[in-house]
């Protein structure tokens, strides 16, 4: 009986640190690459940073965050990119699920398909925003060439990235263009991995299509959602290359959002201070959002 | 005895070689019009054989990076040690104290070469009354025009005054194919920032900031200033301006202008080589920027070079620098499009029978550097943005340029 | 007849969309296929005409790309093994074991996901400069690379490795494995579409990242194909025929890595399944 308890406890203490050991390497490369680094970000925005190491740099405690919230240029990056999350991430996550659903059916094609799909998402950013800027071109560009032309649907050119009004729309249009092929792979993942089984029993029971998609393929599919729908708003709140390669923030600032702005005041500007405090607010912003999100979405403990 | 000698000469060729200094050069040259092979096949080398005991490491880097690699470098205070840095960040990283004050620290040699070179490039070295690098190369915007256009409307010659290009552009405008639009225009440029419009403010005798870059109050919203944006608002509004000058894409103005679309662009030396890159056949024509109330104005850009102050090698890097300045080395780097910094060249051989400099060196006896001052990015945002809520957004002439002088003041007010 | 047409409805639908996935894409290949005096034409050409090969041979042969290539290679496949296997490491530790302050730990993991990226690169650099061994090295890149997404990661195949039933991985240890040969020989080979997805998106990001590398490995003969690619943007104009055939030549590998690891995804469903 005393062994028996011996032996229990030892398996305990040994499991948990066999547990540590797995977890240890990453754990320790990731606090030195990328938790320093973020300290080091909280300490400058207390800071009227200079670029330069060899000059001191002056306290200025809070003063940073202070202006941040009076500065209208903060609240327009702000609105911009919580417009941009908001549109582009359901469309990727609705559309990536029917392309994965269609494709989980067939047997035709399905390998060729699959690779069409994904191929936008193996082109880099600066590369598809350079090609979009191209093809949502005023003139000589495909999208009004095609809306004009050949389809007839527009009389005249769109000045796309020229007005204020429609600026977001290629921007918004790239995003989720380039998505769609990610989260089809992996919802296709979860798809694939949903015993067959379950289905056979279902129909057996005298279910139909939908009833199946909603009563197995949904719930089975919950974790999956989540951590798409994760993943993709802070990859929305991180959305900057196609902004700045396409308007660089233009026209007027109707398509800054907070990676170009926290860019130009730091890079650009040489706020550094500011632009670490720019990045503070938005870590915050997302983590919290991130943290809501899993809490009121997740079905089991993650 | 023999053994001896043998461990003196180890001694002297160890000497000598630690006796080398290694200067790292970052540069933007690029391979495809030639520069970089002129650098380093001939430039480099000959430095090297002239100074023995100095070699030079160029490192080349992509236009588009290379300022991020200069403040991730500051950052982190590995920098090379000479630079060839855009003229307008200068002024930013002599701010933050790190270039080499050159007029200081090798006051003699810089007292003997100050005066060779043109102001306009030479006044972009200058930040709070010290010199912070030497002029290396200049350039400016001039005004192409399409000579087969301009004769089908019975034109023969570019544009000499602002009336006449007003003129010009109207008659050049037209809807060839008649579906409503217009397919050619009088005019295109590809932006509304300072770098596009400073040959019209100026040309107007408008200003942005004044002679010692410490005011805007009374200059960006000076009268010369208020009818420059206006007389481009006009145009833009009566469709002789093409639409790439608001953005959006479109027909580059170089192609455009080859393609005949477009009938009159600003351009710099730069166009001659792309444009007959693509087209071979092209023929460019070009005139000084069209004279209004200010005479013909245009903007100065290039690049200078300067010393890093984390630099451990300062006397080499200036020998380098030197060089680079040198009659000699800017008179080579002429064939691969470079221009000239110095007054000496100005009427030398190579320029006046180089098939196209010779115009810009004239635009440049007259061209206005975008203002030095470490606040210029945003000064230069305030206006590129004071200029697009006129004509894209149609807000008022003087009530956007007197905006601007505000938020231009609070930038003045942060450096002094 | 309903399965017909809805089957073709559906079918029609997917070529659609794949049709729109695939056109800038084309467009590229085209322009690629161009010689340079007729990238703008208005309207832009569909089909190229003349159509030519000579971007491709100048790219490989002139531009140094052979050399970017291999540099590339070099690089992305060290740097994607180590973080399967570091990434999988953390996964499983968080996945089968309770230790102290688990998930305050898992939380800060995850949280360091939500930082936008942009600033940190100042101190990482500073960190790195430091260590003259480690700047214009190639090895540097691997290591941050691998270490790099980590969190990513872990977020994803934790969830795996918790939807395998445990079964399999205690009797392993009744068997006498210690816990890792148990991650090792059981746990891994069982979560093998998640493996699969993570080496082909670990490789992407690697293969394709341009900044980071860019400070890092100054030397040309260091650089790889993100950096050689963008090499023809210059100050002035930008060569995109060359920039499109240098594209394309560098996302062969990773279509080809791709292919090959998605067919994990089908083998797993003939084996009895996995639950997510």
């Amino acid at each position: 009986m005393i062994f028996q308890g011996c032996t229990d406890l030892t398996r305990e203490t040994r499991r948990k640190w066999a547990g540590l050991l797995f977890v240890l390497p990453g754990m320790l490369a990731y606090l030195v690459w990328t938790i320093y680094p973020i300290f080091n970000g909280f300490y400058m925005s207390l800071f009227k940073w200079n670029l330069n190491p060899r000059i001191p740099n002056e306290f200025i405690g809070l003063s940073n965050y202070v202006k941040l919230f009076q500065d209208p240029q903060f609240y327009v990056a702000l609105s911009n990119t919580i417009k941009y999350a908001v549109i582009t991430v359901p469309f990727q996550l609705v559309l990536g699920l029917l392309v994965a659903v269609l494709l989980n059916r067939g047997k035709k094609g399905q390998t060729l398909f699959r690779l069409l799909y994904y191929l936008p998402v193996i082109t880099s950013w600066v590369v598809v925003s350079v090609l979009f800027q191209y093809l949502f071109a005023t003139r000589g560009g495909m999208i009004n060439f095609l809306l004009k032309d050949v389809l007839h649907l527009i009389k005249t050119d769109i000045k796309w990235l020229a007005q204020t009004s429609t600026a977001m729309i290629p921007i918004y249009t790239l995003g989720i263009w380039k998505g769609i092929g990610w989260t089809m792979l992996i919802f296709l993942a979860g798809l694939q991995s949903i015993p067959k089984q379950l289905y056979e029993a279902a129909r057996i029971d005298g279910a139909g299509g939908w009833k199946l998609f909603a009563k197995i393929t949904m719930p089975l599919l919950r974790p999956t959602f989540v951590f798409q729908l994760v993943m993709l708003t802070i990859g929305g709140f991180n959305v900057f290359l196609s902004v700045l390669i396409m308007t660089g923030g233009g026209p007027r600032n109707s398509t800054q959002v907070l990676n170009t702005y926290m860019f130009k005041e730091a890079f650009e500007y040489f706020h550094f201070g500011y632009g670490a405090a720019i990045a503070v607010v938005f870590f915050i912003m997302v983590f919290t959002i991130s943290q809501l999100q899993r809490r009121f979405l997740k079905s089991d403990p993650y | 005895m023999r053994k001896a000698l043998l461990v003196l000469v180890a001694i002297l060729a160890v000497g000598m070689l630690l006796a080398v200094e290694e200067i790292t050069f970052w540069h933007t040259y690029s391979t495809n019009s030639g520069e970089y092979n002129l650098l380093t096949a001939k430039i480099i080398p000959e430095f090297e054989k002239a100074h023995p005991d100095i070699k030079v490491k160029e490192t080349q880097v992509n236009y588009n990076d290379m300022r991020q690699r200069l403040i991730v470098g500051t950052a982190a205070g590995v920098l090379g040690d000479v630079i060839r840095m855009d003229i307008i960040w200068v002024p930013q990283f002599a701010e933050i104290e790190m270039l080499v004050p050159v007029d200081i620290v090798f006051a003699e040699d810089f007292a003997k070469v100050k005066d060779g070179f043109l102001p306009g490039p030479l006044s972009t070295c200058e930040w709070k009354g010290h010199y912070y690098g030497l002029p290396l190369d200049t350039n400016t915007q001039v005004l192409l025009w399409n000579r087969k256009l301009f004769e089908e409307v019975g034109l023969s010659e570019g544009p000499k005054t602002m009336d006449e290009f007003i003129k010009y552009a109207k008659l050049l405008t037209k809807d060839k194919n008649g579906d409503g639009q217009n397919d050619q225009w009088g005019y295109a440029d590809g932006g509304l920032g300072p770098w596009n419009t400073i040959p019209w403010i100026y040309s107007f005798g408008g200003h942005i900031l004044d002679s010692t870059n410490q005011k805007a109050e009374g200059f960006v919203n000076s009268e010369g200033s208020i009818r420059a944006l206006q007389t481009v608002k006009d145009l833009f509004e009566s469709g002789f301006v093409a639409d790439t000058i608001i953005g959006g894409g479109g027909i580059g103005t170089f192609e455009g202008y080859a393609e005949n679309i477009y009938s009159m662009i600003l351009a710099g030396p730069w166009a001659w080589p792309i444009i007959r890159g693509q087209y071979p056949d092209a023929e460019i024509n070009a005139v000084v920027f069209p004279a209004g109330d200010g005479g013909s104005r245009s903007v100065v850009g290039g690049e200078n070079i300067v010393i890093t102050e984390t630099s451990e090698h300062k006397a080499a890097s200036w020998e380098f620098v030197k060089y680079m300045t040198s009659h000699e080395v800017q008179k080579a780097f002429v064939e691969v499009s470079q221009m000239p910094v110095l007054k000496s060249l100005v009427e030398d051989q190579v320029i006046i029978e180089h098939p196209y400099f010779h115009v810009f060196m004239q635009q440049l006896t007259t061209a206005v550097a975008r203002s030095p001052h470490p606040g210029w990015n945003q000064i230069n945002d305030i206006m590129d943005q004071a200029w697009q809520d006129v004509i894209v957004a149609d807000y008022g002439v003087k009530e956007s340029l007197d905006y601007a002088v505000e938020l231009i003041e609070r930038v003045l007010a942060e450096y002094r | 007849m309903k399965r017909i047409i809805t089957n073709l409805i559906i079918y029609i639908l997917l070529v659609l969309g794949a049709v729109i996935m695939c056109f800038p894409f084309y467009y590229m290949i085209v322009t690629s296929l161009k010689e340079s005096a007729y990238i703008f034409t208005v309207p832009p050409q569909l089909i190229p005409e003349p159509a030519t090969l000579n971007n491709y041979v100048s790219v490989w042969t002139k531009a140094d790309f052979k050399l970017y290539f291999w540099n590339s290679v070099k690089i992305t496949i060290p740097a994607v093994l180590l973080n399967v296997f570091l990434s999988s490491l953390t996964a499983y530790g968080f996945a089968r074991f309770r230790f102290p302050a688990k998930e305050l730990w898992f939380s800060i993991l995850i949280a360091t996901l939500a930082v936008p990226g942009l600033l940190l690169t100042i101190p990482q650099f500073d960190m790195v400069r430091r260590v003259k061994f480690l700047m214009d090295n190639p090895f540097t890149i691997i290591l941050t690379s691998g270490i790099g997404s980590v969190a990513f990661n872990a977020f994803f195949l934790r969830g795996f490795f918790e939807g395998i039933p445990i079964e399999l991985e205690e009797a392993a240890e009744l068997d006498g494995c210690n816990a890792f040969r148990t991650y090792w020989k059981v746990a891994l080979p069982m979560a093998r579409p998640a493996l699969a997805t993570l080496v082909i998106l670990s490789f992407l990001g690697v293969w394709d990242d341009y900044f980071w590398p860019s400070l890092i490995l100054r030397e040309r003969s260091q650089w790889t194909l993100p950096i050689g690619i963008l090499g023809f943007r210059a100050q002035h104009s930008v060569q995109w025929h060359l920039l499109f055939a240098g594209t394309m030549i560098a996302i062969l590998p990773v279509l080809v890595i791709y292919i090959t690891f998605q067919k994990y995804f089908v083998k797993t469903v003939a084996e009895g399944g996995l639950k997510l």
